[in-house]
């Protein structure tokens, strides 16, 4: 046996993260003191009820929203969420989104909605290469308001990845859709994973995805409950929900 | 029991707010599209009287004036009177007037007026001689004419010869006539030569002789009774006869006289009434005073007169006497600028309304009457007019109200607001 | 940015008619800012051009006679540089044909050469032949009213003297752009001239040789302009000497200095009204889409798009409606500029009036619409900028109803239930309900401010013709007569009363204020000529001191009680003191009355009558100016009738044709600002209206909430847009431009006028409503309950 394997530094670090509302009602904690690593390659699915502060720590991982305490690093360089230009910089260009309720403008078609990320990024992929990574190219012409919500989504998956990010951040992805259109947008999402290596992260209420992932955690009122590892990932064609 | 797919009913208590909202809404807004009444003057048509005048502007003048002048060439001596100064008739004395005295001679003028009296001795004697040729002549004539009459009656002469003998004879006599008339005629002016000779200077007379006492003046004396209207001459001055001197005139007989044009002449009769105005008294409440005269006459000659425009006009002169007590016009004096009105018609008890309400409506006339704030066009038979009231015949009754001077704004019908 | 671009062209595409309609707003503030301000730019250039070109002078002085050797003397006054003396005369002309009384101003050239100072342009012909004594230059326009052509002889009577004149050339001139006949209210071409001729004529003909009676003067760079007009006056006043008077004065510069400065006013403030509903607008419309766009700005942020990225985006929608606006209102302003130019040609009688774009305010112009789009942009923009893309991922919030001021007011309780919602939406945003108020009520007071000249106007004519000043005709003598003139003119064919027109020459003095005018004679109890106080009750001219028209007084600074003193500018030139009676009301022409016995104890001496206002009976009064053309010593007749019926019809054209324009605009403004708010208002509430639908309202009830609102914001509009439309009527009869010593403009907003701004407000509600709701007509609810927002 050759020496212990080195472990490669994270892509993503977060200590004692927190991420504190305040309301009328009180403040609300979203996050409490996480710490967590997400390593180049893994797929990740983050696991919690409603209002367990998901969403919220996505939105600090892909520099959508600044934390209250803690210090989030990207390859080891601390992100300063003060600095606009720099977490600007950051998202342009290292962090992919796929939302909920895809968020795809009306206006423009599935490869203008690709290219409208293709155009900030350094070194990004062509749209159409993009769009045929998720099976889209037949309909690349098409406005959102022509396709189905599967359809938006896998263009919205399209759209995260052409700017060969270093993070791919997937917030309820399958939420509104139904069951079978759910498996092939994670379908699509595995093999986009493997194809191209990034960290992905996937975040649902739903339990039986976490099938597909390398690990799973299990967050619980702003902080990481459980961790659990998959050694062997699931195919998203044989998770039922 | 309600059928419940049926359309519930409108609610009509709504339909009709809402209806009734609409409507004034509507309304409201035609009110306020309507033109604003226009703010005018107006007069109320009543009776009375229509005096129609003629009116001019005269001024007044003593009826009789009496301009006292020199009687002969003299001396004026300097008169103690004044205008306004009051005279009585055979009384006062008004002028005093010297006798010229005859101008003294210079040297010059005596050697002249000597040589005069030669050359008129001289004239004489020139005249006896030529009368004595003239006699010597005649005598000659008159034997020849004998003669060649004799000869002419036995034939040895012609009848020529006959006449031109007889002519001579005729001219010869005249010839002596006359030489005897030249004759008179020169004793004639050499008496006159001998007339001017007066004294060179006192120091030809005898020195005994007293100068002659200068002649008492020439008392002039007034006329008439009333003032002295005008003194022409106040200095003591040397007059030629004929200059005037004073004008003295009864104030209380003060006439009124205007030149009408003859076109507003011949509507006066005497008798007329006048108004008298615009002289500049004012009465005791502070108005501009008035009296009343009469026509006296109306002149019978017109003349020419160029107007003020440049015009020629006709005029004729147009005289009145004042009435009422002669207090009220105390302070008329002679020659004062006056304005006559002449009353030449009056037409009693007639619908009158000022002349400003009317306007032409192609050849009649029309008026606005005011009827329930509209103004309303009707047609006027107008009769007299007088330059600011006129005679409605038809068309108008007592207690309408008319519209002064309308606008071209005004049409039938638009709302009015008097002022 | 490729696809950025392509987003911008479809959301351009998706709302273009509300986009167009906003750039046409703003195209309209620019074409009449454009336009007006160009056209005041290249009159005032004509003029500055035309006042050079013939060394138009800065001052004038008339007087009644002085040697010419006087001139030398005006010369040597410091600050003058230039003196030209000549003759001034008027003369009645004797046209074939023509019945009624036409006037001319006789004006003597230099007897060799052109003049030094007030110059002609001459239009067509040659300049008089100092060799013959007939030849003269007349007036063009003048010349082109009565149809006089060159080579024609023209007869007329100068003092009394009939003479002839060969009209050799027709000319302009800045002195006479502004023609009125003296004692003439308002131009008439047809009736009264000018003609020119050499000195020594018009010296023998008025036996005036070697003197003048008219002098004009220029002066030197940096003089002191009262003190030089106040050492004319006094090297001037032994020979009649009538007052010098500067430009200001002058009636010509009068005009035209008044008429543009007019059109500032109307420039400057008309235009603003456009600009800020345009701004209104784009904040509003483009808020809107921000607000729709939230999840599609979230998402640009989330991609890494930067704020100012993202921004520009938006400004540049706001900067697109901006340049096109821009281009179609330079388009509409030089149309504007060409046609408000051409309107003005025939009364500036400018040479080479042409109108050209004016640099200065194109580009002010188009700056100031840019900078009005992008700050309507600013709010929306910056709501972008601060929009944290993680809440704006979220659906949002539904609007908060807090209690507004509405309910806690409790005023609320007192609409019922529909009403009451309808208040509410209207409370929640006060800036969009504030704004949209605004903008219907500057379509109101634009209607008010722009249309109510027309009734002032046709007001001030009934005030003085019908009210004040009643002569049907007005005849003037040659040279002053005493009264007994009346006589013979009362005996002219047609004449049914004459006044005596006696009027003195004076300056009013009232401590350090002081006015050139004239006094008229106004015989008491005189029908013709009545007063008028301000509620147009008559006022009889007292028997001891003055009336005077409340601008006159204004200008002296006088009341009723207070003394002024009265120096006189004509006769033996004396100096007195009389008290104001009573303040008059009037609006054109005289400013001072007086009796005419208080008259002559003031002055000394009679006022000699000038002529004669006459009442006519209008069917005998046609003879009459034949009658008067055999008197020599009427130098004219005016009928007032024909010449007021002119007018009238002159006026209203044009007020009318403003008029139609100024409904046009204001109704643009209002359908633009209520159609745009009315589209959005149907966008927000999509789903509520749906909704509604759904639960099974009626047509009816979802169409009453709609024209709810937007009826309510126009009541609202409305009084206040009457208000603004009073007030601004009262700023612009007290600016310069209308209320003078000339012409005094009546505040008088009628009924009608307001009822006309209603209507158009009215009008556009209905057709932004109508708009709206086939809007509301054509949503699926089904659809847009489904769509996401």
């Amino acid at each position: 046996m050759a020496a212990p394997e080195e472990t490669p530094p994270p892509v993503l670090s977060l200590r004692g993260v927190g991420k504190t509302y305040p309301s009328p009602g009180g403040d609300v904690h979203a996050l409490r003191a996480v710490d967590l690593d997400l390593f180049a390659g893994e797929l990740v699915v983050m696991l919690g009820p409603s209002g367990s502060g998901k969403s919220t720590l996505l939105h600090v991982l892909g520099g959508l929203d600044a934390p209250s305490r803690g210090i989030v690093r990207f390859r080891g360089r601390e992100l300063s969420f003060a600095d606009a230009g720099r977490i600007t910089a950051y998202r342009r260009t290292q962090v992919g989104f796929v939302f909920q309720f895809y968020h795809l403008i009306p206006s423009l078609t599935a490869r203008e909605n690709v290219a409208l990320a293709a155009d900030v990024a350094k070194a990004p992929m062509a749209a159409d290469e993009a769009l045929a990574l998720v099976g889209l190219t037949p309909r690349a012409d098409h406005f959102p308001a022509q396709l189905s919500g599967g359809e938006q989504q896998r263009v919205a998956i399209a759209r995260a990845i052409v700017k060969r990010p270093a993070v791919l951040l997937c917030d309820e992805p399958t939420g509104a859709l139904d069951a079978a259109t759910g498996r092939t947008v994670l379908q699509a999402l595995q093999r986009i994973h493997r194809q191209l290596g990034i960290v992905t992260v996937l975040i649902t209420h739903n339990a039986a995805i976490g099938a597909m992932a390398d690990r799973v955690l299990h967050l619980h009122d702003g902080a990481i409950a459980r961790e659990l590892r998959n050694t062997t990932p699931a195919d998203p064609a044989t998770i039922g929900w | 029991m309600d059928d419940p797919l049926a359309p519930p009913r409108s609610r009509p208590a709504a339909r009709l707010l809402l209806a009734a909202l609409a409507a004034a809404a509507g309304y409201g807004l035609y009110a306020m599209w309507q033109p604003r009444p226009l703010p005018v003057d107006v007069a109320v048509v009543a009776c009375g009287d229509l005096l129609q005048t003629v009116d001019e502007v005269g001024h007044t003048r003593v009826r009789d004036r009496y301009t006292i002048s020199a009687p002969l060439d003299g001396r004026l001596l300097r008169t103690p009177l004044r205008a306004g100064d009051r005279v009585v008739a055979g009384q006062t004395v008004v002028a005093e007037f010297a006798a010229r005295p005859a101008p003294l001679l210079d040297a010059r003028t005596q050697a002249e007026r000597d040589a005069a009296i030669r050359r008129a001795d001289a004239a004489v004697a020139a005249a006896e001689a030529r009368q004595e040729q003239a006699q010597a002549e005649a005598g000659a004539a008159a034997s020849e004419a004998q003669r060649v009459r004799t000869l002419a009656a036995e034939g040895a002469a012609s009848e020529a010869q006959r006449e031109h003998a007889e002519r001579d004879d005729r001219v010869a006599a005249e010839g002596l006539r006359a030489a005897a008339f030249a004759v008179l005629v020169a004793e004639h002016e050499r008496e006159v030569a001998r007339a001017s000779r007066v004294p060179s200077s006192l120091a030809d007379e005898t020195p005994q002789a007293e100068p002659a006492p200068p002649p008492a003046p020439l008392a002039l004396r007034s006329p008439a009774d009333g003032v002295v209207l005008r003194v022409h001459e106040e200095s003591a001055r040397a007059l030629a006869a004929g200059a005037p001197i004073v004008d003295v005139g009864d104030l209380r007989q003060l006439e009124l006289v205007a030149d009408f044009l003859t076109q507003d002449a011949v509507r006066v009769r005497p008798g007329m009434p006048v108004a008298v105005e615009r002289f500049g008294a004012l009465d005791a409440q502070g108005r501009p005073q008035r009296l009343q005269a009469v026509v006296q006459r109306v002149e019978p000659g017109g003349f020419t007169k160029v107007s003020a425009l440049g015009v020629e006009e006709q005029r004729v002169a147009v005289v009145a006497t004042l009435t009422g007590p002669a207090a009220d016009w105390q302070a008329l004096g002679d020659g004062y600028r006056v304005e006559l009105r002449i009353a030449v018609a009056e037409t009693k008890d007639v619908l009158r309304l000022p002349v400003g309400a009317l306007f032409r409506r192609g050849e009649a006339w029309a008026a606005f009457v005011v009827r329930d704030g509209r103004a309303r066009e009707v047609a006027v038979d107008v009769g007299r007019m007088t330059p600011s009231l006129a005679e409605a015949r038809a068309g108008l009754s007592a207690g309408d109200v008319v519209v002064l001077y309308p606008s071209e704004l005004m049409v039938d019908g638009a709302a009015v607001r008097p002022q | 940015m490729r696809a950025l671009a392509t987003k911008l062209r479809r959301d351009l595409r998706q709302g273009w008619l509300q986009y167009l309609s906003i750039a046409l707003l703003l195209a309209l503030g620019i074409a009449l800012q454009v336009g007006m301000h160009s056209t005041m730019a290249t009159l005032a250039d004509a003029q500055a051009r035309y006042y050079a070109a013939t060394r138009f002078a800065d001052a004038w002085c008339s007087l009644v006679r002085a040697p010419l050797p006087v001139a030398d003397r005006l010369r040597a006054v410091d600050g003058v540089a230039h003196v030209a003396t000549r003759l001034v005369d008027l003369a009645r002309l004797d046209l074939p044909g023509v019945a009624e009384a036409v006037q001319a101003r006789l004006v003597s050239l230099p007897q060799h050469g052109r003049p030094a100072i007030d110059d002609l342009r001459l239009v067509r012909g040659r300049w008089p032949d100092p060799e013959h004594d007939d030849e003269a230059l007349l007036l063009d326009t003048f010349a082109a009213a009565r149809a006089l052509a060159l080579g024609d002889v023209v007869r007329m009577i100068v003092r009394g003297r009939a003479c002839a004149v060969t009209v050799v050339g027709l000319a302009r001139s800045p002195e006479y752009v502004y023609v009125a006949a003296p004692g003439g209210l308002f131009p008439d071409d047809r009736r009264f001239g000018v003609a020119w001729l050499r000195e020594r004529a018009l010296a023998a003909w008025t036996g005036r040789t070697g003197a003048f009676d008219d002098v004009a003067l220029r002066f030197s760079p940096g003089a002191d302009e009262r003190a030089v007009l106040a050492a004319v006056d006094t090297v001037l006043a032994p020979y009649g000497g009538m007052g010098s008077y500067a430009r200001k004065d002058h009636p010509s510069h009068f005009f035209v200095a008044n008429e543009l400065l007019q059109l500032r006013t109307f420039a400057t403030f008309v235009p603003l009204a456009f600009l800020l509903a345009a701004a209104f607008l784009v904040h509003v419309v483009l808020g809107r889409l921000v607000l729709t766009q939230r999840g599609a700005i979230a998402v640009l942020k989330a991609l890494g798009y930067r704020d100012g990225e993202i921004a520009r985006h938006y400004l540049a929608l706001a900067g697109l409606v901006a340049l096109s606006g821009a281009v179609l209102g330079l388009l509409g302003g030089a149309w504007l500029g060409d046609a408000l130019t051409g309107a003005y040609a025939p009364y500036y009688r400018f040479p080479d009036l042409a109108w050209s774009p004016a640099a200065g305010p194109t580009a002010l112009a188009v700056a100031v619409a840019t900078a009005a789009a992008l700050l309507g942009a600013l709010g929306p923009v910056r709501s972008v900028l601060r929009l944290p893309p993680a809440e704006a991922l979220r659906p949002p919030a539904p609007p908060s109803f807090r209690d507004s001021l509405l309910d806690r007011s409790g005023l609320v309780r007192l609409l019922p239930t529909r009403a009451r919602t309808v208040a509410r939406e209207l409370a929640r945003r006060p800036l969009r309900t504030g704004g949209t108020v605004l903008g219907a009520a500057f379509a109101v007071a634009l209607v008010v401010f722009g249309s109510f000249a027309y009734d002032a106007v046709m007001h001030l004519l009934h005030v003085q013709f019908s009210l004040s000043y009643r002569a049907d005709a007005q005849l003037r003598f040659v040279e002053a007569r005493g009264d007994e003139a009346l006589g013979s003119v009362r005996a002219l064919p047609g004449v049914q009363a004459a006044t005596p027109l006696q009027a003195a020459a004076v300056r009013l003095v009232a401590g350090p204020r002081s006015r050139r005018t004239a006094i008229l004679a106004v015989p008491m109890g005189s029908d013709m000529l009545v007063a008028r106080d301000a509620d147009l009750r008559p006022i009889a001219v007292p028997a001891e001191g003055l009336l005077l028209a409340r601008s006159l007084a204004d200008a002296l600074g006088v009341r009723a009680g207070d003394e002024v003193r009265v120096e006189d500018l004509g006769g033996a030139r004396r100096t007195g003191v009389a008290t104001v009676a009573r303040i008059a009301t009037t609006y054109v022409g005289a400013s001072a009355w007086m009796a005419p016995d208080a008259l002559r104890r003031l002055l000394g001496r009679p006022a000699a009558a000038e002529g004669a206002l006459l009442t006519l009976d209008d069917d005998a009064a046609r003879t009459l100016p034949g009658a008067c053309r055999d008197a020599p010593q009427v130098a004219a007749v005016d009928v007032a009738g024909s010449s007021l019926r002119t007018l009238r019809d002159h006026v209203q054209s044009n007020l009318f044709r403003s008029l139609a324009f100024t409904v046009g605009f204001a109704l643009a403004l209002a359908l633009g600002v209520l159609f745009n708010v009315v589209r959005i208002a149907v966008a927000e509430r999509l789903r509520d209206f749906a909704t509604l639908r759904m639960l099974g309202c009626r047509d009816g009830e979802v169409r009453a909430l709609l024209v709810g609102e937007v009826a309510f914001t126009a009541l609202l509009g409305a009084p206040l847009g009457l208000w603004l439309g009073q007030r601004s009527a009262a700023l612009l009869t007290s600016s310069r431009g209308f209320a003078n010593e000339q012409f005094r403009l009546p505040l008088l907003v009628t009924p009608r006028t307001q009822a006309l701004a209603l209507l158009a407000l009215a009008v556009a509600t209905l057709l932004a409503t109508w708009a709206g709701w086939r809007r509301c007509r054509r949503l699926d609810p089904l659809a847009v309950l489904k769509a996401q927002d």
